[in-house]
């Protein structure tokens, strides 16, 4: 600082060096130090006078920049008020959270329907930024259980806008619509989610079309239930870069063939009606005919209008339909669901709530789609 | 549109042998297209960890690039014949 140069008032460091030296008591400027000299009296008052005026989050956040010495004094009047602030933060932060949690719960079972988008609570947004952070990408999140499925921070990097879902979420996601359906069986449709799979094993073989090598796959004993119960099978099939979903739809006698890009395939729902035919032969020893059934190839459905969602369009439609509802949401809706989904695989323990959560966003657009379908969870 | 993240799907198919031995014929298959099929003969016991480690070192490929799939369930490592018979 040079001889005649005016004080500016600007609280830094150097301020700061001064200020100490002031009230620590030592007149004498030493030598060598450039900041540590105070000029006239004038300006020693002024400096006196701004400092207090100072709130006292700069002097200390300024405090923890200077060298420990300088502080000593100005530590004992000041560290029981930091202590005091930082205590009360934690106690703000502590009751946010329980706060937070009471008001979940109760939303949990009686206003679901009140709320249209739930955002993300700020305990899962983080869970869910957790999730994406790089240094989880090699850490195995959760493990599902029954499918052995590990999901790394690696394989939830395809929920993040404008990512091509992976086998490893979709087959996660089925699993959880499958355990969502056992909890309440009464709600939901007697589904079978087929894994990603499946199909491509079907149609491994050399003529395009092989029962052997999938017949195991549908035991009452590996299962846990008898494939023919169920009203309706979802089939994903995978071509190449693109997802779409076959239905084998017990209930209304049709195999249905969804793709979020309008596109159809006769081989697949052959090859569907032909695996069932000798899957009913199979398994109960009966004949059944399926060339009555229909082949519906939907049009109406909600189409995706880029290049990158029908992942998640494709189970969407499984968890819709597994619902026995009529697909209502669109392209607009898309963004909602991958953090949504994102959320769900952070915490194992509260999959469900989210699941839930996902449950709300439905709900309400089936309302704001006119359509009064009653829908629970 | 989507994509898979897997390169080869490994399906392993397991004629369970007749007499109660202490080991077991797995025959592996692979499932890119090539259709080679790697048969091994492993105690009951053992982890499926040395099985997929012996089959990616025979077709040298990465093991962390391939999923074993025994009628439609992924195993793991850490498991053996026994449990997922």
């Amino acid at each position: 600082m040079k001889k005649n140069s005016k004080i500016t008032i600007r609280w830094t460091t150097s301020m700061m060096k001064k200020w100490i030296f002031i009230h620590s008591g030592r007149r004498k400027r030493r030598r060598g130090t450039r900041n540590g000299g105070i000029r006239s009296k004038g300006e020693r008052r002024k400096l006196v006078t701004e400092s207090r005026l100072l709130p006292k989050e700069i002097i200390m956040d300024t405090l923890s920049c200077l060298p420990v010495k300088s502080i000593l004094k100005l530590r004992k009047i000041y560290a029981p008020a930091k202590k005091q602030k930082l205590e009360v933060d934690h106690l703000t932060s502590e009751v946010q959270e329980r706060f937070n949690t009471h008001k979940e719960a109760p939303k949990g079972t009686r206003g679901r329907s009140s709320e249209p988008f739930v955002p993300l609570t700020e305990v899962e947004e983080s869970q869910v930024s957790l999730a994406f952070a790089k240094f989880n990408r090699q850490k195995i999140l959760v493990t599902h259980q029954k499918s052995n499925i590990e999901i790394t921070g690696q394989i939830l990097q395809c929920l993040k806008p404008g990512g091509w879902l992976n086998d490893e979420v979709i087959n996660v996601y089925f699993g959880l619509l499958k355990e969502r359906e056992e909890r309440k069986p009464k709600k939901f449709l007697k589904c079978h989610f087929f894994n990603t799979f499946f199909y491509t094993k079907l149609i491994s073989a050399r003529d395009g079309y092989d029962f052997k090598s999938v017949r195991r796959w549908t035991t009452e004993r590996k299962i846990g239930y008898r494939l023919l119960e169920c009203d309706k099978i979802f089939v994903p099939i995978h071509k190449q870069m693109h997802w779409c979903l076959a239905v084998i739809n017990k209930k209304d006698q049709k195999f249905q063939y969804l793709d979020s890009l309008q596109g159809m395939d006769h081989q697949v729902l052959k090859d569907l009606a032909r695996y069932y035919m000798e899957e009913v032969k199979d398994k109960s020893g009966e004949d059944i005919n399926t060339n009555s059934w229909t082949l519906e190839y939907a049009y109406d459905i909600p189409h995706q209008e880029n290049r990158s969602d029908c992942g998640m369009f494709m189970i969407k439609y499984a968890d819709f339909y597994s619902r026995g509802l009529g697909l209502c949401f669109s392209q607009k809706h898309m963004p909602y669901f991958p953090v949504q989904l994102g959320s769900i695989y952070v915490d194992e323990v509260d999959k469900y709530v989210i699941l839930a959560r996902l449950n709300v966003l439905m709900t309400y657009l089936i309302r704001i789609m006119g359509r009064t379908v009653a829908c629970s969870w | 549109m989507a994509a898979v993240t897997n390169v080869v799907k490994v399906e392993e198919d397991k004629p369970v042998e007749e007499e109660p031995a202490s080991r077991i014929n797995i025959k592996v298959t692979s499932n890119d297209g090539h259709g080679a099929v790697v048969c091994f003969r492993i105690k009951r016991k053992a982890r499926m960890g040395r099985l997929m480690g012996a089959y990616c070192d025979a077709l040298k490929i990465d093991i962390t690039s391939i999923k074993f799939i025994l009628d439609g369930t992924q195993i793991k490592q850490e498991h053996t014949a026994d449990e997922i018979k």
